[in-house]
């Protein structure tokens, strides 16, 4: 995978540069046992375009895309004298309307809408790759307190019992880069995040009928370089003595690389990494999308040459209501569980023909839930996902846990505060926990709180690239719980497709745009 | 007889299939039949036609790339990756202080973590446990093997392993392995891997042993270590400590010396209640001159 240090180019040392250029080829040894890079391309033969698409898809790309009419461009008043003052640095210092009180920006090479993990860690691979001018890069971000932002709410869980190859070869460099956070995100006078990883594992049961889907995932993972053991339920009781293994067929227990972290502190790490490497953060609301029409050449032979609509400029609106605009070359959108409003505001979902779906991305909200228990498992509690799909794992050293649950599709609680619905505890999560562990049936409960996951209606896994028609426009969301593990992988694989214009490290076609459009699903396996 | 072009004409004919591949992007690479240069042929020069079907244009229709994103850097990036190259000159080299300092601390670490790589050739030929004993011995450390009584420690003089079988031999198995004081890393441990009957290990005094070198050990070994020692290890918190209740056989273990782990005690109690076969030792649970304090008070009453 990442063995460009090995057999790369090599450098001369008086030619790297300032933020070493070895960061880039990131040693990702410890788990690559990888001559086989997972191509998604390799078992199948190629298929050509038309086939690509379903039937009844055909008629509707046959048609035009048309680009709907997006923000009219503006023209913001700035006071000449204040202007000036602000181009020369004198008032813009203390301006409260950009976050890190520099003048306004006007344009950049990209714009990173959303200043959650995910946009935080795109700058700062952006960033470390086009290094102090090589790149100009703002973060487009309303919220700089993250009171409502999924990446702080997380329960932090980094695993890599996935089903699909890309989800577990992200959650793998996810674990190389947590654990080199400190060297990476470290800077002249910034010292690096402790992201706080508690190595304690995940445990995932599986019935009798899940336990073939259990299995065949095991060898995936174990193949990808996860060291992943499975237990039957004599050997899991022997191992966990607190645990009820009545209906437990099979369970998989990561050793190693697995456990839960600090969402704020890896946040905090890359935010402040990318205001030292020179990214901008603005404190501002995206209203609209401005565009403009390009002429798309094409050769003879292959088509005609026709004008399309390409994004040009961002339009945000500041804290006192200022409309301000950002002129920009390419736009990512990370902006989490709000990804599909604001990509509304681009046109897609709002035109015809590749511009007909929307981002399937939209906010659930999901409740965690803190209790005291003093009959607990005790240290060696992992994150334990039990087969009803009930979740609770060790908080602390005082006996306390933290349990959860993903709702069925017809509980879904609604989204509009993140007030938390205490009946759902008592109902469905704790039970669920009690039956799996006697030790819980005597517990307390003592606070809880909500958060919303940037749920993938689609397939609930993440949209990583650019969009067919807006190919200015890159995603970078609809994670659907698993984005924290995720995001440093995320962000090099954004920076790859924009400055290499591929994949280079992992293979992240199949998460791209275009399954939302031909209608191909990627799941994720889940076990029963 | 061949015929060799002049250098000249070698550059002229480079750079045209430069200036093409630049041109378009990505470009085929150019044919590579011999550029219509005069061939010996029969004794006389013959210079080829330039025929019309040898006039390719280099340009293909775009939709054969489809999987290929077009952005405008992509002018900068090519499959072998000049692209970093061209960053890099581009770039001024960072004569800071701190620019200096870091560009050689990273250039010595990138070198240590090369050192301690997994070697797969090793491990396939020696077999597991002497392709750890090789690699642990080499760097200063000692081995014991089941069924002897001596450690088997590098010879400080001369670089010879004394009584360390060089080929595969089935009946070495690892029984004790000691590392104290070497600077062992995360990817040096992965080394240490696959042994069946591992009883013993000592980390004592390794400056670069964190939690999840701690992790890895205990995932590595969680059904076999009896004895672990990690004094001195000043990277290693209470949650590395915490991890240790994986290691299911554990019996002692010996601690101190951990400036950043902060709940030491409760974690070792609580360590010691999950694991019930273990005593923890340097760890001092109470205090006891202030038990004497209290007697002598109770005493005066």
């Amino acid at each position: 995978m990442f063995n460009r240090a090995i057999t790369g180019v090599q450098l001369k040392p008086w030619v790297q540069s300032k933020y070493l250029v070895q960061n880039l080829s990131f040693p990702v040894r410890s788990f690559c046992n990888g001559e086989k890079k997972f191509s998604s391309k390799k078992d199948e033969p190629v298929e050509s375009p038309s086939s690509l698409i379903p039937k009844d898809f055909q008629a509707e790309l046959n048609e035009e895309t048309r680009c709907p009419p997006l923000a009219q461009p503006i023209e913001p008043f700035l006071h000449p004298i204040k202007r000036s003052l602000d181009v020369l640095g004198i008032t813009g210092r203390n301006d409260p309307k950009t976050h890190n009180n520099l003048y306004f920006p006007r344009h950049c090479d990209i714009v990173i809408i959303g200043g959650g993990i995910m946009g935080c860690s795109i700058a700062y691979w952006l960033k470390q790759r086009g290094h102090d001018n090589g790149l100009r890069v703002i973060v487009v971000e309303r919220d700089p307190s993250y009171t409502r932002a999924s990446t702080v709410l997380s329960v932090g869980g980094l695993r890599q019992q996935f089903s699909l190859p890309e989800n577990i070869q992200m959650s793998l460099f996810g674990a190389e880069f947590l654990r080199n956070a400190k060297k990476m995100l470290s800077g002249e006078n910034l010292e690096g995040p402790d992201v706080q990883f508690h190595p304690h594992g995940y445990l995932f049961l599986a019935t009798e009928k899940g336990a073939d889907q259990l299995i065949e995932n095991h060898k995936l993972q174990i193949s990808l370089g996860a060291k992943i053991k499975l237990f039957s339920a004599n050997k899991l009781k022997q191992k966990f003595p607190w645990i009820n293994t009545s209906g437990v067929e099979l369970a998989s227990f990561g050793q190693e690389n697995e456990g839960w972290f600090d969402p704020w502190a890896l946040l905090n790490g890359f935010r402040n990494k990318a205001i030292e490497l020179g990214v901008t953060f603005v404190k501002a609301d995206t209203v609209g999308f401005e565009t403009e029409d390009m002429m798309a050449h094409s050769k003879p032979g292959v088509g005609e040459s026709c004008t399309y609509n390409k994004l040009r400029r961002v339009h945000v609106r500041l804290a006192d209501g200022d409309v301000r605009t950002i002129d920009f070359a390419i736009c990512v959108m990370a902006a989490g569980a709000q990804s599909g409003e604001v990509s509304k505001l681009t046109g897609v979902g709002m035109g015809t023909g590749l511009l007909r779906k929307a981002l399937p991305v939209e906010p659930r909200k999901r409740y965690v839930y803190c209790f005291h228990a003093p009959d607990g498992p005790g240290l060696d509690c992992p994150l334990t996902v039990d087969t009803t799909g009930s979740y609770f794992r060790r908080e602390g050293l005082g006996g306390h846990y933290i349990a959860g649950k993903s709702p069925s599709a017809n509980e879904e609680p609604g989204i509009a505060n993140l007030d938390v619905d205490y009946t759902f505890f008592d109902q469905q999560v704790w039970p669920d926990v009690a039956h799996r562990v006697p030790g819980f049936e005597n517990i307390k409960l003592k606070s809880a709180w909500s958060g919303y996951y940037d749920y993938n209606t689609f397939d609930q896994n993440g949209v990583i690239g650019n969009h067919p028609y807006h190919t200015n426009l890159f995603f970078a969301t609809g994670f659907s719980g698993h984005g924290i593990q995720q995001a440093p992988a995320v962000g090099r694989a954004i920076m790859e497709l924009i400055v290499d214009g591929r994949f280079v490290d992992i293979d992240l076609k199949r998460f791209g745009f275009d399954r939302i459009i031909t209608n191909r699903p990627v799941f994720e396996q889940n076990i029963v | 007889m061949a015929m060799s072009y002049s250098r000249l004409t070698q550059l002229r004919l480079s750079l045209k299939y430069f200036r093409r591949s630049c041109a378009s992007l990505p470009s085929p690479k150019p044919p590579t039949s011999t550029p219509q240069i005069a061939k010996v042929e029969h004794g006389k020069a013959v210079v080829e036609e330039k025929k019309e079907e040898d006039r390719v244009t280099y340009e293909l229709p775009k939709s054969i790339y489809f999987d290929e994103t077009k952005t405008g850097f992509q002018l900068f990036a090519s499959k072998k990756n000049h692209a970093i190259e061209v960053i890099s000159i581009i770039n001024a080299i960072e004569y800071t202080p701190y620019g200096i300092k870091k560009l050689w601390n990273d250039l010595k670490e990138s070198k240590l973590i090369r050192s301690q790589l997994y070697v797969k050739e090793r491990a396939e030929f020696l077999g597991p446990e002497l392709a750890t004993a090789h690699f642990v011995c080499f760097r200063g450390g000692k081995v014991r093997f089941y069924g002897q009584e001596d450690w088997i420690v590098q010879d400080p003089d001369s670089d010879i392993i004394p009584n360390l079988p060089r080929f595969y031999v089935e009946s070495y198995k690892m029984e004790a392995v000691d590392c104290s004081k070497m600077t062992l890393i995360y990817e040096g441990l992965e080394n240490m891997k696959n042994m069946e009957k591992l009883k013993w290990l000592s980390l004592e005094g390794c400056p670069r042993i964190d939690d999840w070198c701690l992790d890895r050990v205990a995932g590595e070994y969680s059904d076999t270590l009896e004895y672990l020692d990690i004094r001195n290890c000043p990277l290693v918190t209470d949650k590395g400590i915490a991890s240790l209740s994986k290691l299911k056989k554990l019996k002692t273990l010996l601690l101190g010396g951990h400036p950043e782990a902060k709940n030491l005690e409760l974690v070792c109690l609580m360590l010691e209640e999950t694991l019930p076969n273990l005593s923890i030792r340097g760890i001092l649970y109470c205090d006891e001159s202030l038990l004497k304090n209290n007697e002598s008070n109770d005493s005066d009453v």
